[in-house]
């Protein structure tokens, strides 16, 4: 057994690993024993460790400024790196301080609280998501309604015509009926094409097509042309700048937006008016522009492109066909805007980039 | 010797950037990678405006969330307030502009900005231009990307003129 007897002060130091500083006038600190290996590099080895840190000169100044007898604990602060908690008393004049080396607890509580707030912004992005897909759907059900309507009434008008035998007209009616249900059919595999994929995985989608924006506004106004003549407005496509149309961008999604849009144009335009789909190029964006000659957005009906927006003329819309194109638009990196006309009607306008 | 020296504590809900801001202010740096801040860091920065020097200590505290709000006893001595929202989240502005009314019932007469963050994410922006209109009219707000700079360093600096100003 050794002779030596161990310093009481020393061994408690040791085994927390902190520094035990004490001052008389509240100002000026001197170690009770001696300091640990780490503390002359981060407080320095003056008398006033506040000088070396903002953090700890300012709780020195609240336990200073505190009741006597209270003990204070400064909270987990970093300082080159390595981290630490303080925790002192005052008696008198006097203050007994303390600083701990808290680099374990440091890295163990800053785990969990990562953790959950990892957790935290998962939640928040995939409730983003569901969101995101209920628009989808309910996008989905309106488009998919529309095409099931034209077939009833081609089947209805057959079956008043069967017995006139009338070929040319039921010969009409059942290409009109057979151009419904194809068009059904895309859009059900387009449904299975959004919702079979994660929200994510759709948004970083690849398309190695790229398609022409001349071409699919040139089919959208052949598909849309009847229902422009049931309402008698006049559907027209200008092409400013042919050749330089293909865009950056996925059809099926591209397609959808033009008929919400064009839908748009002509639910709200009035009888003899006219629609105009024009496309041109604009920079690095391919520019396509919708007009009417409709009342206009209406200014105190907000945000055209805000989900369930119908405006106080309700024409028959979900009121999500603008919404899901600005979503649409924006995820290949585009623009989409509406404005008044000055001298009446409004129009849509979108940029998609340009395919390289 | 700086002939100022002001204290900037940064407040907000965790993960809205302000670790990113302070960085990219006082080191021009930026890393997406996100790590939950533990505590309180303070940075130094020497700023001069006009030919004359100030100090600012920037405060980074950990970000609020439903189990801690930031502890009062860190903003004492405070010149300055950047509440900080990610605009990507805009639960993150209506929490941080709560926080900001009760602090400021305590702090009445500091220099303070709302930035909202993250404006370079534009494709996943929530915060509306009526929000923003809404709260122009109230604070002096920016909007600002730790990823760009943008308005970061202007926000520092304007913030320290401001503070200087009041000190006068």
């Amino acid at each position: 057994m050794s002779g030596e007897v161990e310093d009481p002060k020393s061994n408690v130091r040791r085994l927390i690993d902190a520094a035990i500083l004490s001052s008389d006038d509240g100002i000026h600190f001197h170690a009770e024993d001696g300091f640990p290996d780490w503390y002359p590099s981060i407080f320095g080895e003056s008398s006033d460790p506040g000088k070396q840190s903002p953090f700890l000169a300012g709780f020195i100044d609240l336990v200073r400024d505190s009741d006597e007898s209270e003990r204070k604990k400064s909270g987990l602060w970093e300082e080159q790196s390595r981290f630490f908690e303080a925790v002192a008393v005052k008696q008198g004049s006097r203050i007994l301080l303390m600083v701990e080396c808290a680099d374990e607890r440091h890295h163990f509580e800053q785990q969990i609280l990562h953790s959950s707030h990892i957790h935290e912004l998962n939640r928040e992005r995939l409730q983003k998501e569901l969101e995101l897909k209920k628009v989808l759907l309910e996008c989905v059900m309106h488009d998919l309604a529309n095409p099931a309507a034209v077939l009833l009434m081609n089947l209805q008008h057959i079956e008043k015509k069967l017995e006139s035998g009338d070929e040319r007209s039921l010969r009409a009616a059942v290409e009109r009926a057979i151009n419904q249900v194809n068009r059904q059919k895309q859009l059900i595999q387009s449904i299975s094409e959004v919702f079979g994929a994660e929200a994510n995985e759709a948004r970083e989608m690849k398309w190695d097509e790229a398609p022409d924006l001349v071409v699919l506004a040139g089919e959208i106004a052949d598909e849309m042309e009847s229902a422009a003549e049931s309402r008698a407005v006049s559907l027209s496509l200008e092409v400013s700048d042919p050749g330089v149309t293909r865009v950056k961008a996925d059809p099926v999604y591209v397609k959808r937006v033009l008929v919400n849009i064009v839908g748009n144009a002509l639910r709200h335009s009035p009888e003899r008016g006219s629609v105009g789909i024009s496309v041109g190029r604009n920079g690095g964006f391919v520019r396509c522009r919708v007009s009417d000659q409709g009342s206009g957005f209406e200014e105190e009906a907000g945000d055209p492109f805000k989900a369930f927006n119908q405006g106080s003329s309700n024409t028959g819309s979900s009121g999500l066909g603008l919404y899901f194109s600005k979503l649409a638009v924006e995820m290949f990196g585009g623009t989409i805007l509406a404005e008044n006309e000055k001298g009446g009607g409004a129009a849509v306008i979108l940029n998609l980039p340009v395919a390289s | 010797m700086p002939e100022f020296k002001k204290k900037v504590c940064l407040i907000g809900s965790f993960a809205v950037g302000k670790t990113s801001l302070i960085r990219r202010f006082v080191s021009g740096v930026f890393s997406d990678e996100y790590l939950t801040t533990l505590g309180v860091k303070v940075d130094q920065k020497t700023v001069t405006l006009e030919g004359r020097e100030v100090l600012l200590l920037v405060w980074d505290l950990a970000g609020s969330d439903q189990f801690a709000k930031v502890q009062q006893a860190y903003l004492a001595g405070s010149s300055g307030f950047l509440f900080v929202a990610d605009g990507t989240r805009k639960s993150t502005l209506d929490d941080v502009v709560e926080e900001a009314e009760g602090i400021l019932k305590l702090f009445p007469v500091v220099s303070i900005s709302f930035l909202i963050n993250k404006v370079d994410l534009a494709e996943e922006w929530e915060v509306t231009e009526e929000r923003i209109s809404e709260l122009k009219e109230r604070y002096p707000v920016r909007l600002t990307s730790a990823l760009t700079g943008d308005e970061v360093e202007e926000t520092f600096l304007s913030l320290a003129r401001e503070m200087v100003e009041v000190s006068r």
